[in-house]
């Protein structure tokens, strides 16, 4: 008897020593403060409740797919869990690579996933995928350029036409402009641009149309007003932050940290409207469960935690400016906001009353598109200064060139 | 020779110097300025890192201003920016935690919560005295910058219309008034930027206080390591990639450089340059097969699968450089040792070696640098058991924002490879620097 007790005891005592590993990688929350934070106050309580050992790292998306493809080709699948952004997503389940969740999500009936993101995260009805840290596009200023805001203009309700007349009057009065986009190829003109052929009624990002004619003609006209260095940007973060520049358009993730960051000297506003609405990109991470985990049940614990509205919330209402894509975490930010979630608010008024698209998975090389974008900012706004509808017309068949 | 001939030997003798020295300095620069650069923004605060321009000297306190907001319950705390000769402000609020916490981020300085407690008591009792003063200062401030914003309005207007004018024919008495018209508002701005001026720093010493904190130099580091789960064990498992790479590319590479060295054979020429096509190969390129190969031999994601992976490179470079060490030692050394009873063997590591040392040396500082600062395959080649280069560049992916923290992260990985290449310096010396010991 003694010796069966002993050996029960020391089961449970292994049990409690060698909990579960839980494997977690995201594209997520990759920001090292926005990383503690879901260490700390996010995962900590699951990993107590659970007894078990949550293993989270960040990794950008394409080396989150060249793991999973290894895993997959040598059999030895030791991820558990990903964090994919909406533009990788089809081909998480084009390889097969993550498990249908349909059933397990709908089991769940305390939450609701909100419906715009549905068509990123459901594949063929099945939902592969639960949408997390929702992004659409926010205005940012350096208080600054608030001296030559033209008059009777409101920065929180402010249009494209005004944007361009205020970064035009910075550039008059400083000598140079103030105005920030990506230049670098690649990163992210394209939605900083998106948003205002969005605004113009657009079919983004095809460029043959007059919504994106009329946003083009508008950008051409402030060709003075941006910074610059600004063919140097891969991210519109450092020269806000310095000072170098003072206005974007960006993630709304990104606008949080810049604010946060430095409080007192920014304004921020939704992204500004056009005659057809606030246009805005929108996207969304999803969690998937990796096919082939040896820690399903925990796997499905945990996304099943993460995506509870309340926690939903906590998590980003600590990560800057993510919106939570679950309708009732949004309810429950009514109930219980403060200063601090201004930025969250914008981008839920974005995300409810906006002209929003995403990214369709119907481009062969979406890089390539994107490239487009930044040839016409280079050539067409920056080099010519001027609007010329036949080098859009020609893009257009760049880009008619790159669909599947 | 004559005084004036002599005197043009020393000009031109003083010129060749002085753009000596100067191409020497310039040298210098181009080096240290960099680390220095590099080794200075690890040190500062956020709101230092991005000050502009950068300030290059390091800073040891902050110093703060805080100011009572009017009309509000909430308190305007600054920090000194030595670039703007200027306070900048950086927090307005009522919450004591809240701000103390966010200043401690913001500026590395450990700003408690009593010391901010202390600072709001002073300045409530500067307002209690001087409240009358102070509205009517603000009252005023305020009223000149709504005229100044007025004054901008007119500037941006006139100098609009003046770009579409200018130079156009017989538009000259329009162009003329506006020139006119912007003189006097630009007049106008500037007396009234003096006034605000004259009125602020009127201001300032009655409703707010000064302190000054220290600041934690090494915040960004501690910050750095906070954030990077798992940075030591990543570290130690770095040195042990880098350790067993040397071991491994001056095991084979040794052996093989001397065997090309003593060796006549045929195809021999042709054999030693083929070992440099591995190095050819651009890895990131071979990692994923790679990574197969490693996984099926039971080494994926264990540090002698990086090393392996590294050592093919590193042994091409070793055969190079201790083949051309061991064809400097005159082979007849060796038989003289032979010839006074040693073996082979003994020959070879009582005599060659050690006068191979240099070789050896370059060789292992080149494999532990090579592999050391690797990132590339090493994402690929690794899950849970990361380099540090990969924690360091997981960290950086999303720290974009913090330069600091990067800067923190930077040196943090190179401080091994440079206590490495110094433990070795004096051989490296002996074979470039043409020391002698």
């Amino acid at each position: 008897m003694k010796k069966t007790l002993f050996f029960v005891v020391l089961v449970l005592v292994a049990a409690c020593l060698f909990g579960e590993t839980l494997v977690v990688t995201s594209r997520l929350w990759s920001a090292p403060s926005e990383k503690e934070f879901i260490i700390n106050e996010i995962i900590k309580p699951f990993e107590e409740a659970n007894n078990c050992t949550v293993k989270f790292s960040t990794l950008d998306d394409e080396k989150l797919l060249d793991q999973a493809e290894l895993q997959q080709k040598t059999g030895n699948i030791t991820t558990d869990v990903i964090v994919a952004y909406a533009s990788n997503m089809p081909d998480w389940v084009e390889n097969d690579y993550v498990m249908d969740l349909t059933e397990i999500a709908s089991k769940w009936n305390d939450r609701t996933f909100s419906k715009g993101y549905d068509e990123m995260t459901v594949f063929d009805g099945k939902r592969y995928f639960l949408p997390v840290g929702a992004d659409v596009y926010l205005f940012i200023a350096n208080k600054k350029a608030l001296q030559y805001l033209p008059e009777g203009v409101d920065v929180q309700n402010l249009t494209w036409e005004e944007v361009v007349d205020w970064a035009n009057a910075i550039a008059i009065m400083e000598g140079e402009g103030k105005y920030a986009v990506t230049g670098v190829p690649m990163k992210s003109l394209i939605y900083q641009y998106g948003g205002v052929c969005l605004s113009y009624g657009a079919d983004w990002p095809n460029l043959d149309n007059p919504g994106a004619m009329a946003a083009f003609y508008l950008m051409s006209k402030m060709a003075d007003a941006y910074t610059p260095t600004v063919l140097t940007y891969d991210d519109v973060r450092p020269p806000m932050k310095t000072g170098e520049a003072w206005m974007a358009t960006a993630h709304c993730a990104r606008v949080g940290e810049i604010y946060k960051n430095d409080p007192t000297n920014y304004v921020v506003a939704p992204a500004p409207a056009g005659p057809a609405g606030i246009g805005s990109i929108a996207g969304t991470s999803g969690f998937a469960i990796v096919k082939g985990t040896k820690h399903e049940e925990l796997a499905v614990k945990f996304v099943e935690y993460m995506t509870r509205p309340e926690i939903m919330l906590k998590a980003s209402k600590g990560t800057g400016g993510f919106i939570p894509p679950v309708d009732e975490a949004i309810d429950l930010l009514e109930t219980d906001k403060d200063e601090q979630d201004m930025i969250i608010e914008m981008a839920i008024k974005v995300m409810q009353e906006g002209v929003l698209s995403y990214i369709a998975p119907t481009w062969t090389d979406w890089g390539q598109v994107k490239l487009v974008y930044d040839d016409i900012f280079k050539e067409m706004i920056l080099n010519l200064k001027t609007f010329d509808p036949g080098y859009l017309e020609i893009m257009q068949l760049r880009i008619d060139s790159l669909k599947k | 020779m004559s005084h004036k001939v002599l005197r043009a030997k020393q000009t031109k003798k003083l010129i060749g110097r002085t753009i000596f020295y100067m191409f020497i300095v310039f040298i210098i620069m181009v080096i240290l300025l960099p680390i220095y650069f590099l080794l200075s923004i690890s040190f500062m605060s956020d709101q230092e890192a991005y000050d502009w321009p950068i300030p290059l000297g390091l800073s040891f306190q902050g110093e703060f201003k805080i100011e009572p907001v009017l009309g509000t319950s909430e308190y305007l705390v600054s920090v000194y920016s030595r670039s703007q000769e200027a306070y900048m402000s950086l927090i307005q609020g009522s919450k004591i935690d809240q701000m103390s916490e966010f200043l401690r981020n913001k500026t590395n300085c450990n700003v408690s919560e009593e010391k901010l407690n202390e600072a709001i008591a002073e300045v409530n009792a500067l307002y209690e005295t001087n409240s009358n003063r102070i509205n009517t200062l603000t009252e005023e401030i305020s009223n000149l910058e709504k005229k100044i914003l007025s004054l901008n309005q007119n500037i941006i207007k006139a100098k609009r219309n003046l770009s579409i004018v200018e130079g156009r024919e017989s538009m000259e008495a329009v162009e003329e008034k506006l020139r006119a018209d912007l003189k006097q508002y630009e007049a106008e701005k500037e007396i009234i930027t003096v006034e605000i001026e004259e009125k602020k720093a009127e201001l300032t010493p009655l409703n707010s206080t000064h302190f000054k904190v220290f600041k934690n130099l090494f915040a960004n580091y501690v910050t750095f390591f906070k954030v990077t789960r798992d940075s030591i064990p990543a570290l130690m498992r770095s040195i042990q990639v880098a350790l067993l790479t040397v071991f491994i590319a001056l095991t084979i590479g040794g052996m093989s450089g001397y065997a090309f060295a003593r060796y006549v054979f045929k195809g021999k020429n042709i054999l030693k340059l083929s070992t440099l096509f591995v190095r050819m190969f651009p890895g990131i390129a071979i990692a994923m097969p790679m990574v197969i190969i490693l996984a099926e031999m039971g080494f994926y994601d264990k540090p002698i699968g990086l090393s392996l992976v590294y050592s093919v490179g590193q042994i091409a470079l070793t055969i190079w450089i201790t083949a051309s060490i061991f064809m400097g030692i005159p082979v007849e050394l060796e038989e003289a040792a032979q010839v006074f009873g040693r073996t082979r063997v003994g020959a070879f590591i009582h005599i060659t070696l050690p006068l191979a040392l240099p070789g050896l040396a370059a060789s292992a500082m080149y494999a532990f640098i090579g592999s050391w600062a690797e990132t590339a395959q090493a994402i690929v080649l690794t899950q849970f058991n990361p380099t540090f280069p990969v924690v360091v560049y997981q960290t950086m992916v999303g720290a974009k924002g913090m330069v600091n923290l990067i800067a923190a992260g930077g040196v943090t990985m190179a401080l091994p490879a440079v206590l490495f290449t110094i433990l070795i310096r004096k051989y490296i010396l002996q074979m470039w620097g043409g020391v002698k010991v």
